[in-house]
């Protein structure tokens, strides 16, 4: 018989897990949250670095209207080739039929640039008469005038400027995404936008003046150069993005397994309360269709995963959990599932688990990998700024090689070279660098290597006395106030070991 | 040590200093073109109208000059700083993350269990070092027929220094033998995801497990039912000749002992006559089990062994219930394990302990496995195998002749393969034509290895999934009934 105690034993262990839990929740969405706080600062400065350098003001380079004249030009250019299409086979009859045949013709094309394509205005500066003709028999004077210089220019101005208009909403676009889902994929198609942008507004002279570089040796003034400040915008949301991608991996995992497990707790819960009555099974279970139950199941599991993803593209994140909550529910009621592992047998033994330890409702549901979210924007925010610091050190280093020539004692004529201010010195300077970056990490490697075995060496005793100390600590078998519940205890015995020396790398 | 990231982004990077060398290189070009002559200007917001402009491919390719050579720094920076990004973090992830700074621990709830048991199975992981491990994946292989039936035996997490963390999960063992949880594998990696370090825990845990004793719980079920049946009770074997209880008379035959001659009956009828007297004895079984490779074949949790091991429980509590002598051998191409005749109840976990190692390998060799049993049991005894009859059919017949030389009752209680194997496939027509005519020749075959064993007086049936265990029960209730 369980006595009131042990009930109420069994019942704090669950309510202290889902308090506990509780508590994660709310942990993990402030550190979301402040992650995204983070990522909405480096976006926000990536955005102000460029439309500083974009020429947004100069009406040659963004003339009034560009936007409409290119979309105005693509749809003519639709516009001239359908008319061909649909009015050259009527030009056969203009053989036979004269000039009733070129009334037709005339019919037809007023059809097509009236009726069907409704009078589009041309862009500006296009005589729209001189465009499409009054002639009906001659098809292609119309390009020969739209690709006159004359036209074209003007047009060739607006649609640069339509196409970083393009870039710059494919930009949005990821970034937002990136905010709402946090993956990889979105933050570096967002890079990949930067650059496209940075590289279309430099060769097509959309930036202003002051997107100019040339190597110097003032700190003030490389770091205050638009060019270096484009980049380091860039890379500093490439690296918030990638923290942020980490805090996720974290967090996601460890909350979808809480709630998981805390599920099937409470189902287990109900078993013991007796609140679930033994619902009758009206299949006869057959080797067969247990078979089939659990192939059902790993399919159902493995469609989660994939449809999660997919679904996750289209709708975003809260479309994807929805989907998932759904998925698992449904798993839990499917012969075979998850619902046939819950039975009474499997509640009876977790209440033996708990009496011997308490603590072993967390330790499924895995509640001590809590993550403090202060603790960890406090470490991401430390390893961002320690990261940028000895990045932008690297740079400037790079980019004045005067101390990194003369410690890496490159012959004179290397050392005294105007060469080394050109970008090709960078690379001169790169590799090396790399190289010693490289053979620092195995030197670091070896030396651990060595001194761990030694310093294990040294302190096995007093290892080996911690780890008696842990033993005794409250556990599965050494705990011996509680009566042992089941025969199966009889088997219990404590087995761990040492695994530190079989570690492979 | 990098991770797909890492390569991809110092790819990436190379990738943009590349771009800047070209467009360095393509700069120079410009000046051959001025020395043609031909400079069309196509980038400048105002040209003359009226100048003449091609579309050739030099036009193209002046189309994307950038003439101030900008963005060959804005390029060569990006790279550097991807590069750079990646690769300076990597001393310090290396100072920081040595896996022999984790020490895991592994708590196995119970070294033995029954097959349909749960094990509780808790890992215990501690940061020995002073640094913080921003992200461990910490993977507990657990075999693959085990039921994961509570928690998760992965954990993703971070570690800060000299912090100690568990994590648990129960999991149920359908089927017996010997499983071993482990390897551990460890993933170390950055914040980044630019660098991961793997380790694996080789040390394993193991747990034997018993084979089911869900059959011999039914079984005390129904008997709580039944007190009366004919399976239960204590039944004793009657061996005519010697003892103290009258049995019967019969005609005096040559040979018989004199003090056996009942004379009042001599004096009745004229005719010698003998009386017989009856004593009680247990009989004596020996169950052996067959564990060559074929006996494995077929899903995991029904294979013929399988089958084989739960009857073999099933005889085993039988055979102590009724207070009788039992012994089992296990053998493949040479005697695998042999437990000696007892009937002493408190040795039933030896017998169990045998059936739970017991691993389908190897060819039958009927023949010496009863070799092993007569030089062991001298006595005539029932001898109880369990096989596929797999193996050399002479071989098998000759084995069963020098038992019965040695006045041995031998029964065979043989799984037909096809029963056990193809039903719980999937076949295509075709296939299915075919599983049924191997199915009658093997048939074929059985009914003639059969003939040839009843010569020896063996009795020999073939059994499929579903009348395995009462098949086994009612040959051991003959075998009472036979004594």
């Amino acid at each position: 018989m369980e006595s009131l105690s042990d009930t109420r034993i069994i019942n704090l262990g669950i309510r202290g897990v889902q308090r506990r839990i509780k508590g994660a929740r709310t942990q993990t969405l402030i550190t979301h949250t402040i992650g995204r706080l983070l990522a909405i600062g480096a976006i926000a400065w990536v955005l102000i670095q460029l439309f500083t350098i974009i020429a947004f003001d100069d009406p040659a380079k963004f003339p009034e209207g560009y936007f409409i004249d290119s979309l105005s030009f693509i749809f003519i250019l639709i516009e001239l080739i359908a008319i061909i299409i649909f009015t050259a086979p009527l030009m056969i009859f203009v053989a036979f039929l004269g000039d009733d045949a070129t009334g037709i013709l005339l019919g037809a094309k007023a059809f097509l640039t009236g009726d069907l394509f409704g009078s589009i205005s041309p862009p500006s500066g296009v005589n729209s008469n001189l465009l499409f003709g009054t002639e009906a028999l001659d098809m292609f004077s119309s390009f020969a005038y739209l690709f006159s210089p004359e036209i074209l220019q003007p047009l060739r101005i607006a649609n640069r400027a339509s196409l970083m208009l393009f870039f710059i909403v494919l930009l949005i676009i990821s970034l937002a995404a990136f905010l709402f889902r946090a993956d990889m994929r979105s933050a570096a198609a967002a890079f990949v936008s930067i650059q496209v942008i940075v590289f279309q507004g430099s060769v097509q002279l959309l930036f202003g003046s002051s997107f100019r570089f040339s190597p110097t040796k003032n700190i003030g003034e490389l770091f205050s150069n638009s060019v270096v400040l484009i980049a380091l915008a860039s890379y500093l949301f490439l690296e918030i993005a990638l923290q942020i991608s980490y805090i996720s991996q974290l967090l996601n995992p460890t909350q979808s397994r809480q709630q998981r497990v805390l599920r099937a707790l409470n189902r287990l819960d109900q078993f013991r309360l007796g609140v679930t009555k033994a619902t009758p099974v009206t299949f006869t279970e057959t080797e067969e269709t247990k078979e089939a139950g659990e192939k059902e199941e790993k399919q159902a599991t493995k469609s989660i995963g994939s449809t999660g993803s997919a679904i996750a593209r289209k709708f975003g994140v809260a479309g994807m959990t929805y989907f998932l909550e759904k998925a698992s529910d449904s798993l839990f009621s499917r012969p075979g599932g998850q619902r046939d592992k819950l039975t009474s047998r499997l509640q009876r033994y977790h209440d033996g688990l708990i009496h011997s330890d308490p603590r072993v409702d967390e330790k499924l549901v895995g509640a001590e990998v809590s993550v403090k979210p202060l603790m960890t924007i406090v470490y991401v925010l430390t390893s961002v700024i320690f990261r940028v610091l000895i990045m932008l050190a690297g740079l400037y280093a790079i980019l004045n090689p005067d101390v990194l020539l003369f410690v890496l004692r490159y012959p004179a004529p290397i050392y005294n070279s105007l060469e080394m201010l050109q970008p090709e010195g960078v690379v001169l300077l790169l590799i090396p660098i790399v190289v010693i970056i490289l053979l620092l990490t195995s030197l670091i490697g070896y030396i651990q290597e060595r001194f761990s075995k030694r310093f294990e060496e040294s302190l096995e005793s007093t290892l080996e006395e911690e780890e008696f100390f842990e033993e005794e600590l409250p556990g599965i078998i050494t705990e011996g106030e509680i009566e042992p519940i089941s025969e199966e205890e009889l088997f219990y015995e404590q087995l761990s070991e040492e695994f530190g020396d079989d570690i492979e790398e | 040590m990098f991770t797909r990231r890492g390569g991809w982004l110092v790819f990436a990077g190379i990738i943009m200093i590349s771009v800047g060398f070209a467009l360095a290189g393509y700069l120079s070009i410009n000046v051959m073109f001025d020395s043609f002559g031909f400079n069309p200007q196509a980038n400048d917001t105002y040209v003359d109208p009226g100048e003449a402009q091609g579309f050739g491919v030099m036009d193209f390719l002046h189309f994307y000059m950038d003439r101030a050579g900008t963005l060959v720094w804005f390029f060569i920076i990006g790279g550097v700083m991807l590069i750079f990004s990646v690769l300076l973090g990597l001393p310090f992830y290396r100072l920081g993350s040595n896996p022999k700074s984790i020490e895991i621990k592994r708590r196995v709830s119970k070294p033995k269990a029954f097959a349909g048991d749960y094990v509780y199975i808790e890992v215990t992981v501690r940061n020995k070092s002073v640094n913080q491990l921003p992200s461990i994946e910490i993977y507990d292989a657990i075999p693959e027929v085990f039921d994961l039936v509570l928690g998760e035996n992965f954990i993703v997490t971070q570690l800060n220094p000299r912090q100690t963390i568990s994590y648990g999960y129960v999991v149920r063992i359908p089927i017996r033998g010997l499983f071993e949880i482990g390897p551990t594998k460890v993933i170390i990696r950055d914040r980044m995801g630019f660098y991961a370090t793997e380790g694996k825990i080789k040390s394993k845990t193991e747990i034997l497990v018993y084979p089911s004793y869900e059959d011999i719980k039914k079984l005390e079920m129904v008997g709580k039912k039944r007190q009366l049946g004919l399976l239960f009770g204590v039944h004793r074997t009657k061996l005519k000749g010697m003892g103290t209880e009258f049995w019967g008379i019969r005609k005096y035959q040559t040979g018989d002992a004199f003090k056996f001659i009942d004379w009042k009956a001599f004096s009745r009828s004229g005719k010698m006559m003998v009386r017989e007297f009856e004593s009680e004895e247990n009989i004596r079984l020996i169950i052996m089990v067959d564990s060559s490779a074929s006996m494995g074949a077929g899903l995991p949790r029904n294979t013929k062994l399988e089958y084989a091991i739960r009857s073999a429980v099933l005889l085993i509590h039988l055979a102590f219930e009724k207070r009788d002598l039992v012994g089992l051998c296990v053998y493949g191409d040479k005697v695998k394990n042999w437990v000696d005749i007892t009937s002493t109840r408190t040795r039933l976990f030896q017998f169990l302990e045998v059936l739970a190692h017991t691993k389908p390998e190897g060819e039958s060799n009927l023949e010496s496995a009863i070799e092993y049993v007569l030089q062991r049991v001298k006595r005539s005894s029932y001898l109880i195998i369990l096989t596929d009859l797999e193996s050399h059919p002479e071989k098998m017949v000759q084995a069963v002749r020098r038992a019965r030389a040695r006045k041995h009752n031998i029964t065979l209680l043989s799984p037909f393969g096809p029963w056990f194997e193809i039903v719980s496939q999937q076949l295509s027509p075709l296939e299915q034509m075919i599983g049924y005519a191997m199915v009658e020749k093997q048939l074929g075959e059985r009914q003639n290895m059969f003939k040839m064993l009843r010569r020896y007086d063996a009795v020999s049936i073939s059994v499929g999934p579903d009348d395995f265990l009462p098949t086994v029960m009612a040959q051991f209730n003959r075998m009472q009934r036979q004594g």
